[in-house]
């Protein structure tokens, strides 16, 4: 329970300054209380669950919110999910051709493979080299993406919405830390990474559709107490 | 006829929930997650991070307002903070509850739903 309590005080301070100073020793303090619930419940491992789930969906909110954007800023920020999602796609392709494609190779004489049946293996060799070696950066910010898209969901979803933008949030989450965690594990077997980035190939695509679908939130107004109703 | 929509609503439903919560009573955050949980029959858990990011929404919209009574010190502990709704909130509350309403009847006058005896 010490423990629990230090990581949560920990991850508190990966909240905006103001938010901290203002809730952070409220949040702590809450999260005492529910913590002493699930112990006494037996209910610990889903209550972890759903903290670290909280957190993750929570925290760009959080950051979003004290950076007090423009409307035409938080659009900016959605096109970058979009452009995240474009680049998970690329390279979902990438890694199925380059370990798949296994035809026979013409060498001409400059030394390039011309099967026709590689030539999407080959294009992306000769003209995305970097892209391969900068797969861990892409990976992080596949996942940050996938975190600012989840957040941005969660702020504007409505009753009718939430449940259907809520899956593909959490999935392409899990999916992040099951490709994350293989990684650093060692060589994980390639029908994992396979399965995995196709799997992050076809969120990239929800993730594109869904984007378009957000309604930007016009900013707070502090100065104005009552909503326009 | 329906309500009239704003920039304000629909509400997510982490925000209606909470302002449920302070319709009925003043309220700490603790307080608040518990009174969500009872009122969904456990469906919906709050975390602590989108309860207060919602709340520090609510605080500068001017839907909530900090209280400075505290109970006695023996039943209380300082971190708290203790919140209520302002005219403003219930307001947008009442907006919000009144749209719903407005689709449930229209379920029942599809058949989604039956219309109560």
């Amino acid at each position: 329970m010490k423990l629990a309590l230090k990581i949560y005080a920990w991850a508190l301070r990966l909240y905006p300054r103001d938010f901290q100073r203002q809730h952070g020793q409220a949040m702590l303090k809450t999260y005492t209380d529910a913590l002493k619930d699930a112990t006494l419940h037996k209910r610990l491992p889903a209550f972890h669950g759903r903290m670290a789930l909280d957190l993750i969906s929570s925290l760009p909110a959080a950051h979003l919110q004290g950076a007090n954007m423009t409307i035409w800023m938080r659009r900016l920020l959605i096109a970058s999910s979009f452009v995240i999602g474009l680049i998970a796609l690329v390279q979902a392709v990438f890694i199925w051709s380059h370990q798949t494609i296994q035809f026979p190779v013409i060498i001409s004489t400059t030394g390039q493979a011309l099967d026709p049946r590689n030539a999407l293996w080959w294009t992306l060799e000769q003209t995305m080299p970097t892209l391969y070696a900068v797969q861990w950066v892409m990976i992080a910010l596949w996942i940050v993406g996938t975190m600012v898209f989840g957040a941005l969901t969660t702020r504007h979803a409505t009753f009718e919405r939430r449940w259907a933008v809520a899956p593909p949030f959490i999935i392409a989450l899990v999916l992040a830390l099951i490709v994350v965690g293989a990684l650093f594990i060692g060589s994980p077997p390639d029908a994992l990474i396979k399965i995995s980035f196709t799997l992050m190939f076809a969120l990239g695509w929800i993730t594109l559709a869904l984007s378009l679908r957000l309604k930007p939130q016009p900013r707070a107004a502090p100065d104005v107490p009552s909503p326009r109703v | 006829m329906p309500p009239k929509q704003t920039d304000r609503t629909p509400l997510t439903p982490a925000a209606f929930h909470i302002l449920l919560a302070l319709a009925g009573e003043d309220q700490h955050g603790y307080g608040i997650i518990k009174s969500v949980l009872e009122r969904s029959d456990g469906a919906v858990h709050l975390g602590p991070g989108t309860l207060y990011g919602n709340l520090k929404r609510f605080l500068a919209l001017g839907w909530i307002t900090e209280l400075e009574e505290r109970p006695a010190a023996d039943s209380d502990d300082e971190r708290r903070r203790y919140y209520r709704l302002t005219t403003a909130g219930r307001d947008l509350a009442k907006l919000e509850a009144k749209r719903l309403e407005a689709l449930v009847k229209h379920a029942q006058t599809v058949r989604l739903l039956r219309k109560p005896a």
